[in-house]
């Protein structure tokens, strides 16, 4: 008798009961770490945390930090200087955007993978939503995730508790800002991804829109003379949303919180319609 | 029965791919044969619910597919014609993928993976990248992605599409394999050999239309027109007078003799009224068996309402 039989057989397994979206999360996040470039750009998009982990510690520990001291002598860490942490994160969140999820439908419509996948027990909404999970939540971890850890320490190496007392509650602005750069990017990139016929015309149309639309933007609201114009750009709306959550005025040159909403939710469901439309699981890709 | 369809009628826009489609199949392994563009293909979407259909209904293994579209595709296998892979996977990584989302347990996904890559012969390549596999290596990975997790009934598209002749003839075993193992299986092509190799039912569709139906060998043997082989001594030349009289069809065939076509009900009785009127003796008389491909030609030629047998 063999050890270990091998031989293809009817078998009456068991079968799961909940439908197919924890194996298409699975899957995706397996396809967005399957090589070591994507890997590399994770750990490299955690450098930004370490730097500001190294800052928090010189600060507390040899420029004026200790018991009974005013840590903040050398350089208060306030909720500003997250909001430039996050503003460094996006450009990292730009890149594994590209590298993770510009692919993720793309090459699924290539490959043709839709008519094996289809024709199994597998909803359009569980697919699109396992797909969408993934990629927000390694979108998260380069983002909201580093913040809050970055929040964790500067609470460890404070010298009391006065610092928990007074910032408690920035994990919960920190994770919200993450959640809404995460799901906003990955929703657009899914749409590039579902409308583009590589997952590299989907990274090149997702960089165009990143970087072009912000001077786009910028010169449409010197034409008109409306600053709301200004939330047409990516980064400017994330960026207005991220100030009114962290409690920050926007600048001058800076969007107003309510149309960069209304945009970042526009293009959020405006995605959400392009991908739904795109993922017809009777269509082959010739 | 295994699969039903009743006034199936399935459209792409302007274009009526399924019209009027019945049809109730219940072999171990049965055959949907018909010229390219009869509509195989939209049927086997439209049983996975792929495609919805405008009107009729769909029985899968007692389940009604327009109802319980997961229920059917949880039980069903699909191979489908074109080339179809999941990207950036090895074959064990790509096939236990798509074990879970048919609902099995990830061990249990993992060793299916294994044991079907093995079955159809892949155990050496189970670790490349399926982008990196040739054609015919892709057709026996959908091969194993439709067995993966253990279905009651398998749906081959043109499964030997695109095979060179050794290819083709390990292709069509592995089939016969899984209908022996319990799996019921039902085979879309328009190459007769595949069916006559594999199944034991056929079902001839042409132009969105069932046109026939019934067992491979009955089918054959169906009541009609007759052919015998015929070799006489006497008077041919009286011989063939007389059954160009009676009606009967009369082709030369060099060495196997003249072939004589009856017609309906008539059979070899008329030859020897033909001989004896014609004054000559019938010496030799054999009956040439329909073939697959006479059924499916005369199938498809026959304008009258879809028959069936068996």
């Amino acid at each position: 008798m063999p050890v270990y039989d091998l031989t293809y057989r009817r078998a009456n397994l068991p079968r799961r009961k909940e439908g197919a979206f924890a194996p298409v999360f699975d899957q995706s996040l397996r396809y967005g770490f399957r090589s070591r470039w994507t890997k590399g750009i994770f750990i490299a998009s955690w450098l930004p945390a370490l730097v500001y982990c190294s800052m928090i510690y010189i600060r507390n520990g040899f420029a004026g930090g200790g018991r009974g001291r005013d840590v903040n002598a050398g350089f208060d860490l306030g909720l500003d200087w997250y909001h430039v942490f996050f503003q460094i994160e996006e450009i990292w969140l730009l890149v594994l955007a590209c590298a993770v999820g510009a692919g993720l439908l793309a090459e699924d419509r290539r490959a043709n993978a839709l008519e094996l996948l289809f024709a199994r027990p597998l909803t359009r909404l569980e697919y699109l939503a396992g797909k969408a999970a993934a990629l927000v939540s390694i979108l998260f971890a380069v983002t909201g995730l580093p913040a809050v850890v970055v929040w964790l320490f500067d609470v460890l190496v404070a010298p009391d508790w006065s610092r928990l007392r007074e910032t408690w509650d920035w994990p919960i602005r920190f994770v919200a800002f993450g959640l809404v750069l995460a799901a906003a990017t990955s929703l657009v990139v899914l749409a590039l991804s579902a409308v583009a016929k590589s997952g590299r015309y989907a990274a090149v149309y997702f960089a165009i829109l990143f970087f072009l639309s912000l001077p786009v933007s910028a010169i449409l609201a010197l034409i008109t003379g409306q600053r709301a114009v200004r939330a047409l750009g990516y980064q400017a709306s994330v960026n207005a949303v991220g100030k009114e959550l962290f409690g920050l005025f926007p600048r001058p040159n800076e969007p107003p919180f309510a149309p960069a909403l209304v945009v970042l939710l526009g293009a959020a469901a405006a995605s959400a319609a392009v991908a739904w439309a795109r993922t017809r699981p009777s269509e082959v890709v010739k | 029965m295994i699969l039903r369809a009743e006034g199936l009628r399935v459209v792409y826009g302007p274009i009526v791919a399924l019209d009027e489609f019945n049809l109730a199949v219940g072999g171990r392994a049965a055959a949907l044969l018909g010229p390219n563009g009869a509509g195989k293909s939209s049927f086997l979407r439209a049983v996975l619910g792929l495609v919805p259909p405008a009107a009729g209904r769909i029985e899968v293994l007692g389940v009604d597919a327009g109802l319980r579209p997961l229920e059917v595709r949880r039980r069903v296998g699909y191979m489908p014609e074109r080339d179809a892979i999941l990207p950036a996977a090895n074959a064990v990584a790509a096939l236990t993928y798509l074990a879970r989302i048919s609902g099995l347990f990830p061990p249990d996904a993992r060793r299916r993976a294994h044991e079907a890559l093995d079955f159809v012969g892949l155990a050496e390549q189970r670790y490349r990248l399926l982008s990196t596999l040739s054609q015919g290596t892709r057709q026996r990975f959908r091969l194993a992605a439709a067995i993966v997790h253990d279905p009651d009934l398998v749906l081959l598209d043109e499964p030997t599409n695109g095979l060179d002749p050794p290819g083709r003839r390990e292709m069509l075993v592995l089939v016969r394999k899984i209908a022996d193992l319990g799996i019921h299986v039902l085979l879309c092509t328009h190459l007769l050999p595949d069916v006559e190799a594999t199944c034991e039912e056929v079902v001839v569709i042409d132009r969105g239309r069932v046109r026939l139906t019934g067992n491979i060998e009955e089918l054959k043997r169906m009541a009609g027109t007759r052919t015998f082989a015929v070799r006489v001594a006497g008077d041919e030349a009286g011989f063939r007078r007389e059954a160009a009289s009676l009606g009967l069809a009369l082709a030369d065939r060099g060495r196997e003799g003249i072939h004589v076509t009856t017609p309906d009900g008539a059979g070899s009785s008329a030859v020897f009224r033909a001989a004896a009127a014609g004054g000559a003796v019938v010496s030799r008389l054999t009956e040439v068996r329909r073939s697959l491909e006479d059924v499916f030609l005369e199938s498809l030629r026959d304008p009258s309402p879809p028959s069936s047998a068996g």
